[in-house]
């Protein structure tokens, strides 16, 4: 019996993706959309797009799709979710989305325990507007607006959103994963699936942290920007659970 | 992505190849020694790849 | 249901929604409209519709658009500062082709202003609401019950041309109390095949978007909606007469300062000078068939409004230069009374102008 691996899921488009060139969007797509299939809930998702490097994932995705305002994506799935609680809402943003102009309804969302599920890409930078500063990016980086690195006096310190979020009675699953090579990939796709399957099951607000690349703004090759992930990123973000009222016993 | 994930370390850009986006895309250079285990479907970003293991 | 209930404007407006189907509501408290949320959080859980105080009015203007992209009716509520914060949500439910009704108590501005009512957002509803080209639905009620008759309409017509709706109310239409017959109770009705409410594996997925990167397929879009506003334009122009006939002097107001003119106008028929009122009910389309009608015969036009001078400009631009148009305002929460605007029918009557 032939078995063939890398199916495109059914969930995910056979549409070109415009990522660049080493960048880990594509990854979190692929794994999103398995998960999608898996769970046989491509019919009754709702995804919500969001602005950056991923806007156009309502082109990506095979679930209908709302186009949300920068910052806006867990108000706009608040919305969809209250008026359709039986679809499966998720929303796809990065950090600059989700942490800096989004970090009011982020923070909200969560204390609702919006049953939502919410991607966030964090690569520390921002990418489609040209390798700015994040809310993410780390001391001493440099971007495109902190061209001497950041010094946290003046710009100030990074945002470690799963560790904030963990605090906000509502979230239901706050983990921090990544995909720098297959152990982690597959750990990624674990998580994502169980937000889902939280989500199903009505927890409560759950947010997969994904420690991504960046190599086009970071200013290096793909392989480079992977091992920087892994000297740089990880250490200040380290994965792991946050949260999970799964482990904890509690509803 | 998939050139560094292969344990066998059988993929590699093919430099004498570039596709309509303007880049080198990756090739097999010893596809008997291709173990099929996936790693590189895992890795990759397009749904590029795909490896029938029989 | 013909029975006639005493209820305050604010309360009317929450009722009014129910009774059209509207089971969605999502608004941030603001003098002086908190009373339409209040009354709303009672309202619906106890009728299975859906209440949630959001963090902000941009949360809520969001949670607005995702609750319309997933093909419901609903609305928002908020006072003259929550329509600023809405800009940029109103501008993406307009450039996604989403129907959902805003309601507008005004109040003083600029900033914070004051909690009186005023109508200085006459250029924000008509002109400015947020970024690029497109318009509201908007309409200006004068009596508690043309705001809940309005409120039917303009979520029918919402859903009917796929635009957002705003009903312009004031301050004082909000607080005071008048006897209303409420509307036949409607139910919610699922039927909107562009929404983004899951495609169950039957058809092709919906994207409720308002990105278009293509400068061609934008500009084809923009033109397509202007189209559609262009038979707004022509069908959905709404305004009252009241002795405009054979006045010389005529008075062009909305909402709160109709009410106002249209004493002034009765009184200053016993004196015997033609006055008239000629009241806007839809901002937009603004009612220039009407307005031109009269041009001919009246000897000058008098916008009365509280704010600085809004309206007066598309007054203008519709009696295109025919004939004089003046303008008298109050403004900062400072409602004009009758005599006022009486001595400027005086003044006008007498030549000054």
């Amino acid at each position: 019996m032939t078995k063939v691996l890398g199916e495109r899921p059914k969930a995910l488009l056979d549409v070109p993706l415009h990522y660049c060139p080493g960048c880990t969007h594509g990854i979190v797509h692929r794994l999103v959309a398995e998960v999608i299939d898996e769970l046989g809930i491509e019919g009754k998702t709702v995804g919500v797009a969001s602005v950056g490097c991923s806007v156009f994932t309502y082109n990506y995705f095979g679930c209908d799709m709302v186009q949300a305002p920068h910052g806006r994506a867990p108000a706009v799935a608040t919305g969809v979710k209250r008026a359709r609680p039986d679809n499966v809402v998720f929303t796809y943003q990065g950090d600059g989305d989700l942490a800096a102009i989004g970090m009011g309804e982020t923070v909200h969302a969560a204390a609702r325990g919006e049953n939502i599920v919410a991607i966030f890409i964090n690569n520390a930078i921002y990418g489609m507007t040209g390798g700015q500063m994040a809310p993410t990016t780390l001391p001493g980086m440099v971007t495109q607006t902190t061209p001497y690195g950041r010094d946290t006096s003046v710009a100030g310190n990074p945002i470690r959103v799963c560790e904030l979020l963990s605090s906000v009675n509502g979230v239901a699953l706050a983990e921090r994963v990544t995909v720098d090579c297959v152990k982690n990939v597959k750990a990624a796709k674990r998580a994502i699936k169980k937000a889902f399957e939280y989500q199903m099951a009505g927890k409560g607000y759950c947010i997969i942290e994904v420690v991504s690349t960046c190599p086009t703004n970071w200013g290096m090759s793909a392989g480079d920007a992977i091992q920087w992930l892994r000297d740089n990123m990880l250490p200040y973000y380290p994965l792991g659970v946050y949260k999970d009222v799964g482990e904890e016993g509690k509803e | 992505m998939c050139v560094i994930a292969c344990p066998k370390k059988i993929l590699s850009l093919d430099h004498s190849v570039t596709n309509s986006k303007g880049y080198h895309p990756a090739h097999v250079t010893d596809a008997g020694a291709c173990i099929g285990c996936g790693s590189c479907t895992i890795m990759c970003p397009d749904c590029a790849i795909k490896v029938e293991v029989d | 249901m013909a029975e006639k209930v005493l209820m305050k404007g604010n309360e009317a407006i929450a009722e009014a929604a129910i009774a059209a189907g509207c089971r969605h509501f999502f608004g941030y408290p603001i003098t002086p409209q908190t009373e339409v949320a209040a009354y709303m959080s009672k309202r619906m859980p106890k009728i299975g519709g859906v209440y949630l105080q959001a963090e902000s009015e941009v949360a809520s203007i969001n949670m607005v658009l995702g609750a319309g992209a997933a093909g419901v009716r609903v609305m928002t509520s908020t006072s003259s500062p929550g329509v600023s914060l809405m800009s940029e949500g109103i501008s993406y439910v307009a450039g996604s082709d989403v129907p959902c009704l805003i309601v507008n108590v005004e109040r003083g501005g600029p900033g914070l202003g004051g909690i009186q009512p005023s109508q200085s957002d006459y250029f924000q509803a008509t002109k400015a609401t947020g970024h690029g080209d497109f318009h509201m639905l908007v309409f200006a009620p004068s009596t508690v019950q043309e705001t809940v008759d309005l409120i039917s309409d303009a979520f029918d017509l919402g859903d009917k041309y796929r635009m957002p709706t705003m009903i312009l109310s004031d301050g004082l239409l909000g607080q005071m109390m008048e006897p209303v017959v409420l509307p036949e109770q409607k139910e919610p009705v699922d039927n909107k095949d562009w929404a983004a409410k899951g495609h169950q594996g039957k058809r092709a997925h919906n994207v409720v978007n308002s990105l278009y990167i293509e400068p061609q397929v934008l500009e084809d879009l923009n033109k397509a909606r202007f189209e559609k506003y262009k038979k707004i334009i022509e069908t959905e122009q709404r305004a009252e007469e009241y002795l405009a006939d054979d006045a010389d002097i005529i008075i062009v107001a909305f909402g709160a300062s109709s009410r106002i003119a249209h004493s002034a106008i009765d009184m200053a028929r016993k004196q015997g000078i033609k006055a008239g009122l000629i009241r806007p009910i839809t901002l937009w389309p603004f009612p220039e068939k009407i307005i031109k009608k009269h041009v001919d015969h009246a000897k000058v036009f008098l916008s009365v409004e509280m704010n600085m001078g809004q309206m007066v400009e598309d007054v203008k631009l519709t009696v295109e230069s025919k004939k004089p148009v003046c303008f008298f305002g109050r403004t900062g929460g400072v409602v004009p009374t009758p005599k006022e605007v009486l001595a400027q029918i005086v003044k006008l009557n007498g030549g000054d102008y």
